[in-house]
Formats: structure tokens, C-alpha cells, sequence
């Protein structure tokens, strides 16, 4: 049985004008130890999906499917079972660890609370951990560091304290929303070698959110694709990578800077740009914005077709759209 | 002793300063001779130059303020010409009751204000928030001596709870002086209740929508929980700031409703003092309004760096 098994996942925001579906359906399995990365241009839902894992959707985001974590559907369950469950088997690392950490809050406290919380450690040996755990993740002088505040530590150090903070526990779910995006390219590439390794190591499950399909590849086993709140492609990363099926995961690919790229050259984006949220309307949520559209594309919701060994996508025309794709 | 500190120490000194200044310019220029005060409107000319001269009032200004800087600085306050008695004790005396009574104002206005500000936040939207902002708007919108008129009707000539007005003495006991001060304190506090309310309440709301709001509860705190350990410290720092202003604001409606009341207290000396044009007295009793008012807002400072570790470096 998958750990996480998230079946047409909804997030609806109640808006003046109505309610607009930000996630639509959005399905996808992630077993024990598995490690899966969703990628989309911004606005396309993947924050609000985390979000809706974790229980913590946003004032006036309605989450609606069925997620299911270890047996249990997350949607259904008592606020209490919730809290028993985040930062215990449950955990996230955001985005932004400038705003994420409490500024009042000596680091070390912050990194051992979830301990207090779940296996009512007392101080001593809370700390002691919090300890062990920060100097694993690689903050240099962890030590001293326990006792200063978020302010004088650097973007890269807030974010391996938000990482010992999630892993603290011993999650079965990891779950990290563009981690090292607010940060500069090598420490970048610091964080995600330590959050592959401490996967690895403890055979936790990721869920890894990006909008760089670098990040991705090189990160995780499985992606899938976002669009307008609707998962478009489905598959290992080589395939959907190395063989987009997808016109949109095409388009992605092409707006990927190139090693070989001539000099000069600018790297393309994926035309158009993503309309604002709205009413569901019929049809696929591409259409708008892709060369292959035709009639058919706008009357019916393209289902998932085979496109390869595990790799799905939704689009009507599959294999003409592997023609149209060149790499 | 830290950088800080000193910077504030010296902030506070020169805004005292400057405060005696304004303060003995305005006294020179309200109207009235404090001499023809004294001895009367029918009283003969040479009486009052000869008076004039002995308060030393034909005395340069430049004079007069240095004397009145250096007499308070070396702790001599010198004699009110009303009361006919040192100002320094007269003073003491009546700071023993209007003291108390900003700090019960303003106990019950942090109490108050921060149980409905914290609980509407923590329900922003639903009835109850409704309900306290309603209250707020009505607690902003009726002055306080109206509040104090409606408290004596009620509990004191209805109920006889507490006395009308007037002080009984610390003599008396702390029970019944204490008594004599829950009436105006509470008319007191209403006013400043509601406005540190409402900012209680954006404080929290703000508070709510941060980041790190969101990691506390992805750590599995309740929503309660993640507000009480995270929350309220950091919604703190924007309350502990309109605090510091509301004392003074307190101090000033310390002034009415001790008319109101009837209570020895420094406001009412201002007021007396100021009809009577006992200048001396007018320019010490609002001299040490000053410095009540920046000694809170040192203390406020302080709390600044205690509340938050960010102060220290940034000042
Ligand atoms: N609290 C909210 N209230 C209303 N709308 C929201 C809220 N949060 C997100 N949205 C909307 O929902 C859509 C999906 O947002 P989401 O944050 O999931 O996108 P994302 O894929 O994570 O994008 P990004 O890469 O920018 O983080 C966006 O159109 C966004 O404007
Ligand atoms: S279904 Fe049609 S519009 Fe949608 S991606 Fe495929 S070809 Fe394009
Ligand atoms: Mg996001």
C-alpha cells in the first residue's frame, strides 16, 4: 500500500466572484522510501497541494478529494489526529526560510520543539538532539549556533535548521516546497546533495515541489507535471524528461537554459502566458496556449493515456505530439 | 552598561531638556500676573511690584529658568505661594494617588485589551469578533468622564459599591484607598481598553498570516497552541508601542476624571494650580507629567530589546 495516495485532490478558493479551483483533480500514489517531484510554472497549484497534505490550507482554501496517509484519509480526520501527525510522520520544509523560522526564537528551542510536542522530551535532552541533528545536517559551529536567532544566521543555515526542524521526528513524508529556491546557486546545490542524502539514508518518502526541472532531475525518482491545477503528465524522470509526451512539459523543457546554448542566445519561455484562476471551464487546461489545439482539445477533458512504461499524459494527441517535439 | 542604554539615557535627558523649556516659555506667556493673583484685584500697585520683586518675577527669563532647572536638579522644588507649602512634599503627596491610579488604568487596560484583542483575532470574522470590534467602537467613541458619570450613577449611588469621589488616604488602608480608585480607573482604562484592542487585534491578525505561523503549526501545534508560543510575543512588540503612548494619554485623563472624581491627585493640582497662576507650582506639576511620560517610554524601550532579540543590534 502507498504511504501517500492522494486521489482527486480539489483546492477551491472562495473568491467574491465565486469559488476558483486551484488544484482539479490532482491524483498520484507515493510509496515507503519513494521520492516524487512536481513541477509547473508558478500559480499552478503545487504549494496549495502540499498545503492540502499537510492540513494547513490557507483562510478561505477548501480542500476537497481524498488523501490518504498510511490507511487514513487526511480530509476526514479530527484536527487533533492532524496535529498528532504533522512533524511527527508528516513534515515540510517552505520556501522561504528568511520568514519561516520565528524571529524571536533562539534556533536551537525551534529545532527541538517538535520533539517536546511529540514525545514530551524534557529540555535537556530535546536540545542535546536538536544538536546531534544540526551538526548532521551540516551547520557549521552548531553549538554556539543553538542558542542565536534566525537574524544572524545566513539563508543557506536558516534552511539546514529548517531541515533538522522537519527531519527531527523521523518523518515517513518529507515534503519540501521549493527548498532552495530563495537561495544562491551553490548553496543550492549543498541542500539538495544534504536532502537527497538524508532521504537516502533514513528511507523517508519526498515530495519535492519546483518549478526547476534541474532541481527535479537531479533530485528525485518520479515527476509529474502541473498545470492549472491539474496534473498533465506522470512518470519516471527519465522518461518524462527525456521523452516529453506532454506539449507543456515540451514547452518546459525548451525554456531550459542549455549548456550548449550559443552565446547571446535567449533561452525560450513556454509561449503565452498562464491565464488567471477561475471557474473550471471543459476542455484541456492547455489549450489555450499550445500549437496542437484543435476542436476536440476544448469540448472534452483529455483523460491520462499511456505514453510510455509508467508514463502517462494528457493530451489527445500523444504520439503527434512527440512528433511535434524536437530536442 | 550597553551602548544602548547609554544612547537612551542620553535621549531621555536631552527630551527633558527640552521639555522644561517648552514648558517655562509657555508659562511666561499664559496671561495673568501671579503676584496681582496673590494679593487681589483691589490690591495697591506698589504692594504687587514689591511682591513681584520678592517671587522674583522682575528677574530676566534666562534668570528664572536657570534657577528653576538648577533648584530642581539640586532637589529644591521651592515653596507653591497658594498652598504654602514645599512643592517638593506637595508633589510627592499627590503622585502617591495618581500613580496607583495610571498603573490600576493600566493594568486593566493591557488585562482587557489583550483578552478581547487576542480572542476576536483568534475568530476574526465570526460573531464574537463582530461583537468586540462593535464594543471597541462604542468604547472609543464615549469619552471617559461620560464613562465616569455612568459608573458613579450605577455603582456607586446605585449599588454603593464604591465610593463617589474623594479619596479615603493610604492611611485609611490599602483596602479603602484602593476602593476609592476602582471607579476612575476603570473610566480610565475603558477608553484606552478599546483602542489597544483593536490594535491588539490587527497585531495578532498580522501575526497570524506569518510564515512562521505556518511552521509552527506544521510542527503539530493546535492553532491555539501556535498562537500562545508563537504568536503573541511577536503580535507583542506592536502592542508594548501604543502602550507606551496611552500612558501618556492616561496621564491626561488622569486630569478630567480626577475632577471628576474628586481626587487629590496630580491633575487636579495641575488644574488648581493653573487657576490659581501658581506658576511655579503649574511648571513643576507638568514637568513631572514629562518625565512620568519618558520614563514609560524608556521602560517601553527596554521591553523592546527584552520582547525582541533584533532590537539590540538595529539600535
Ligand atoms: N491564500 C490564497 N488565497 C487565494 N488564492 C490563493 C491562495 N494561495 C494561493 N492562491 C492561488 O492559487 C493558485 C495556486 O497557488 P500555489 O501557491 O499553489 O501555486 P504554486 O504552484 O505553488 O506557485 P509558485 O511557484 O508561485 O509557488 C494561484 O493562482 C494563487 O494565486
Ligand atoms: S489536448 Fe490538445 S490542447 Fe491539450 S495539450 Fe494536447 S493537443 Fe494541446
Ligand atoms: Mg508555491
Amino acid at each position: 500500500m502507498a504511504l501517500l495516495d492522494v486521489a482527486d485532490l480539489w483546492a477551491v478558493v472562495e473568491a467574491p466572484t465565486g469559488e476558483a479551483p486551484a488544484v482539479r483533480g490532482v491524483s498520484f500514489a507515493l510509496a515507503h522510501g519513494r521520492t516524487l517531484g512536481i513541477v509547473g510554472e508558478s500559480g499552478c497549484g503545487k504549494t496549495l497541494t502540499a498545503l492540502a497534505i499537510m492540513g494547513l490550507l490557507p483562510r478561505g482554501v477548501h480542500g476537497r478529494g481524498r488523501i490518504g496517509f498510511a490507511g487514513v484519509d487526511l480530509l476526514t480526520q479530527p484536527e487533533d489526529t492532524l496535529c498528532r501527525l504533522r512533524g511527527q510522520r508528516l513534515a515540510m520544509i517552505f520556501q522561504e526560510p528568511m520568514t519561516a523560522l520565528n524571529p524571536l526564537h533562539p534556533v536551537g528551542r525551534q529545532v527541538a520543539e517538535p520533539l517536546r510536542i511529540h514525545r514530551g522530551m524534557g529540555q535537556a535532552a530535546a536540545y542535546a538532539q536538536a544538536l546531534r541533528l544540526l551538526t548532521e545536517v551540516g551547520l557549521d559551529q552548531s553549538a554556539r549556533r543553538m542558542s542565536q536567532f534566525p537574524h544572524e544566521l545566513s539563508g543557506g543555515q536558516r534552511q539546514r535548521v529548517m531541515i533538522a526542524m522537519a527531519l527531527i521526528c523521523g518523518p515517513d513524508l518529507l515534503i519540501a516546497d521549493e527548498p532552495t529556491t530563495a537561495l544562491d546557486v551553490t548553496v543550492q546545490a549543498h541542500i539538495l546533495d544534504l536532502v537527497r542524502a538524508l532521504v537516502d539514508e533514513r528511507g523517508m518518502a519526498l515530495l519535492l515541489i519546483s518549478h526547476d526541472l534541474g532541481v527535479v532531475a537531479e533530485t528525485v525518482a518520479e515527476v509529474a507535471v502541473m498545470y492549472r491545477g491539474r496534473i498533465v503528465e506522470r512518470g519516471p524522470v527519465t522518461a518524462v524528461l527525456g521523452q516529453p509526451a506532454h506539449p507543456y512539459t515540451q514547452g518546459l523543457m525548451q525554456a531550459l537554459p542549455r549548456l550548449d546554448a550559443r552565446r547571446g542566445e535567449r533561452h525560450r519561455v513556454v509561449p503565452g502566458a498562464v491565464p488567471p484562476l477561475g471557474p473550471p471551464e471543459p476542455g484541456c487546461a492547455f489549450a489555450a496556449r499550445c500549437a496542437l489545439a484543435e476542436p476536440a482539445c476544448r469540448t472534452s477533458d483529455p483523460p491520462m493515456a499511456p505514453a510510455g512504461p509508467d508514463h502517462t499524459a494528457a493530451c489527445i494527441h500523444i504520439a503527434a505530439a512527440r512528433g511535434a517535439w524536437r530536442p | 552598561m550597553s551602548a544602548f542604554l547609554v544612547r537612551r539615557l542620553l535621549t531621555l535627558a536631552a527630551t527633558l531638556l527640552a521639555a522644561s523649556l517648552v514648558i517655562f516659555v509657555v508659562v511666561e506667556v499664559l496671561p495673568g500676573d501671579p503676584a496681582r493673583t496673590i494679593l487681589g484685584p483691589e490690591a495697591d500697585p506698589e504692594a504687587v511690584a514689591a511682591l513681584r520683586v520678592r517671587l522674583g518675577l522682575e528677574r530676566p527669563p534666562a534668570a528664572r529658568y536657570l534657577a528653576w532647572v538648577g533648584g530642581l536638579l539640586g532637589g529644591e522644588f521651592g515653596v507653591s505661594y497658594t498652598y504654602h507649602v514645599p512643592i517638593g512634599g506637595l508633589l510627592a503627596e499627590r503622585l502617591a494617588i495618581t500613580l496607583p491610579l495610571a498603573a490600576v488604568a493600566m493594568a486593566l487596560t493591557t488585562a482587557i485589551a489583550l483578552s478581547a484583542g487576542v480572542y476576536a483575532a483568534a475568530r476574526r470574522g465570526s460573531a464574537g469578533d463582530v461583537a468586540v470590534m462593535a464594543l471597541t467602537q462604542l468604547g472609543i467613541a464615549v469619552p471617559g468622564f461620560w464613562f465616569a458619570i455612568l459608573l458613579i450613577l450605577l455603582f456607586a449611588v446605585e449599588l454603593g459599591w464604591f465610593p463617589a469621589g474623594g479619596f479615603a488616604g493610604w492611611d485609611a488602608g490599602i483596602g479603602a484607598a484602593l476602593r476609592s480608585l476602582v471607579l476612575p480607573a476603570i473610566a480610565l482604562a475603558l477608553v484606552q481598553a478599546a483602542i489597544l484592542a483593536r490594535v491588539t487585534r490587527s497585531a495578532v491578525i498580522e501575526v497570524l498570516d506569518e510564515d512562521f505561523m505556518r511552521t509552527a503549526r506544521a510542527k503539530g501545534l493546535s492553532r491555539r497552541a501556535a498562537l500562545w508560543r508563537h504568536g503573541l510575543r511577536n503580535a507583542l512588540v506592536a502592542v508594548v508601542t501604543v502602550m507606551g503612548l496611552q500612558f501618556a494619554n492616561l496621564t491626561a485623563g488622569a486630569v478630567v476624571l480626577e475632577n471628576v472624581f474628586a481626587l487629590p491627585g496630580l491633575g487636579r493640582l495641575a488644574f488648581q494650580a493653573i487657576s490659581q497662576r501658581d506658576l511655579q507650582l503649574v511648571r513643576d506639576v507638568v514637568l513631572l507629567f514629562a518625565v512620568v511620560v519618558v520614563a514609560v517610554n524608556f521602560l517601553v524601550d527596554l521591553l523592546y530589546a527584552v520582547i525582541d532579540p533584533r532590537v539590540k543590534l538595529s539600535a
